[in-house]
This record gives structure tokens, C-alpha cells and sequence, in this order.
């Protein structure tokens, strides 16, 4: 009987590493957490490069922007009242409509934001690209030969509960770190580099 | 005459103030709108822009997300427009 591959299934050029690495990414796939992604790009990625593991923010940071549409939400009833609107329809309208646009261009600023702050890993390098605002962004990357450290830091209650955690880049040089913020299983991560890391120092990769 | 009479044809009419929160209101309403649409615009372009420094599969929902959003916004500030002129 024909087995069913497993889509996460790891190449064989990884597989054949025989390193700890490859079973942390032979488990679920999700926007968080995504070995070995299909059809996926960047610019400046090689013909032979093979994108390893993309890793995106944890959900739960973005959680703050609900607070502040629920917020939004609140002040807009709380001021309808005290002006006294429904005796002015017009008045009404305009109110909740500016704060519905609000709260829209706000769910959409964080869901631009979680999908754009994105960290790939792949056998050449790191990248680090990062959504800072509707009028910036910032895109990092190291070669796997030029990365010296890996550490990763677990602060707070959510780093507690959610398992999440930043991991900071040291690469050689005056160039600043490159760090991988709030994203789930930061261990796993570190994990993951310092095999590559290892192998790409013995050539195997 | 009687001097009240007088005090009175003395008092001179002062003309009233009339102050109105709503229309003080409109100001900060049109900021409001005008950077919503700003807004919307600029994240539109920011998209276009990383879409193509990061391509996935998904970036085509991910643009038609922000041109909704573009759309809606555009529209949505026009009509709240049209409603502050109203009132």
C-alpha cells in the first residue's frame, strides 16, 4: 500500500544531515510556523536555495490592536450619548461611520503587519522583514557563515503561556543583530540554526 | 417718568454669543477622515512594495484585502462627509 506523504515532509538533502533539526519541522504547519513552504520568494533568492522554515509573529501580540477598536468602539457610544445624537441622525451617522473606518483601517493595519512580519530561514541565510509602519519597513538578512550567536530570551506572563520568545542574531561585524520577535517556539529555532549553522561550516550544505 | 423706566431704555442690547460644540466638532472630524484616507493610501503602496520583496502565494488576498480597504475607506469618508455637512 502506498504511503501518503506528509506535506511538511523534509527534503532528502536535510533529511540525510542525520541532525536534530529535521523533527522539529516535521510537525504542524501553520502561518506561524511553516517548514518548508511551497511556491514561496524573495528577492534575491538563489535558483539552488531551498527556504527552510518561515516563522511569523505570534497571534497573540496582535491581540492589542482588538483592544483598541474595542476602545474606539466604546468612546464613540459614550460620546454619541453625551452629544446627545440620536436628536441629530445626520450627526449619528457621520460619528459611527469615521469610527468604523477607524476601527477597519486598524484591523487591517494588524493583520498588514502580521503578515509582513515575516523571519525566513534557508540554507544560505536568515531574513528578517519587518512591517514597522504604513511608511516603513525593514528587511535584515545574514548568511549562515556570518552568524557568530544564537540567543533566545522568554520574558512575561505570554512567553509563559503561549510559548514565545525573541531570538537575537549576533552576526559578525559592526552590523546590528537581527532579531526574530515574539514568534512561537524559540527553542526549536535556536535549534534549527545551529544545526544549519554546523553543517553549513562542514560543507554539507 | 418712572425710573425704572428710565434704567431700562438705558440698558443697551449685547449681542449673544452663539456657541456651538457641534460645529467645533466638525474640525477635528475632517483631520480624522483626511488621515484615514491618507492612511489607507499609504498601506495600499507599502503593500505593493512588499509584495514583491516577499512573495507568497497568499499576497493575492493579502491585495485585495488593502484594495477593499481602500475602496470602503474612500467611500465610507465621502458619505461621513456628506452626513458632517448636514448636521
Amino acid at each position: 500500500m502506498a504511503v501518503k506523504e506528509s506535506p511538511n515532509k523534509v527534503p532528502r538533502k536535510f533529511r540525510n544531515l542525520g541532525k536534530s533539526f529535521t523533527e522539529h519541522l516535521q510537525g504542524e504547519s501553520n502561518y506561524f510556523f511553516m517548514p518548508f513552504p511551497k511556491n514561496l520568494s524573495f528577492v534575491g533568492k538563489d535558483k539552488d536555495e531551498h527556504v527552510i522554515l518561515v516563522i511569523r509573529t505570534h497571534w497573540i501580540i496582535y491581540t492589542r490592536y482588538l483592544g483598541i477598536i474595542l476602545l474606539i468602539l466604546i468612546i464613540t457610544s459614550v460620546t454619541s450619548s453625551i452629544l446627545n445624537a440620536p436628536e441629530n441622525p445626520s450627526l449619528l451617522i457621520s460619528m459611527w461611520t469615521i469610527s468604523i473606518l477607524t476601527c477597519s483601517s486598524i484591523a487591517v493595519y494588524g493583520f498588514i503587519r502580521w503578515f509582513y512580519n515575516v523571519n525566513i530561514i534557508t540554507d544560505q541565510r536568515v531574513i528578517d522583514l519587518d512591517f514597522t509602519s504604513a511608511l516603513s519597513h525593514t528587511s535584515s538578512e545574514a548568511r549562515l557563515e556570518r552568524i557568530e550567536d544564537v540567543t533566545h530570551k522568554q520574558i512575561g506572563i505570554l512567553s509563559n503561556v503561549f510559548d514565545i520568545g525573541t531570538l537575537y542574531i549576533q552576526t559578525a561585524g559592526a552590523k546590528a543583530e537581527i532579531e526574530f520577535d515574539n514568534i512561537p517556539k524559540p527553542r526549536e529555532v535556536q535549534d534549527i540554526l545551529y544545526d544549519l549553522l554546523e553543517s553549513k561550516q562542514k560543507g554539507e550544505i | 417718568m418712572d425710573p425704572y423706566e428710565i434704567i431700562d431704555n438705558l440698558t443697551i442690547d449685547t449681542p449673544k454669543i452663539d456657541f456651538n460644540i457641534l460645529s467645533l466638532l466638525k474640525i477635528p472630524v475632517f483631520v480624522i477622515l483626511f488621515i484615514n484616507m491618507l492612511f489607507a493610501f499609504m498601506m495600499y503602496l507599502r503593500v505593493r512594495i512588499l509584495s514583491d520583496t516577499f512573495s507568497s502565494p497568499d499576497n493575492k488576498i493579502v491585495k485585495t484585502v488593502i484594495l477593499i480597504h481602500l475602496f470602503v475607506t474612500l467611500i465610507g469618508s465621502l458619505i461621513s462627509l456628506l452626513f458632517i455637512i448636514l448636521s
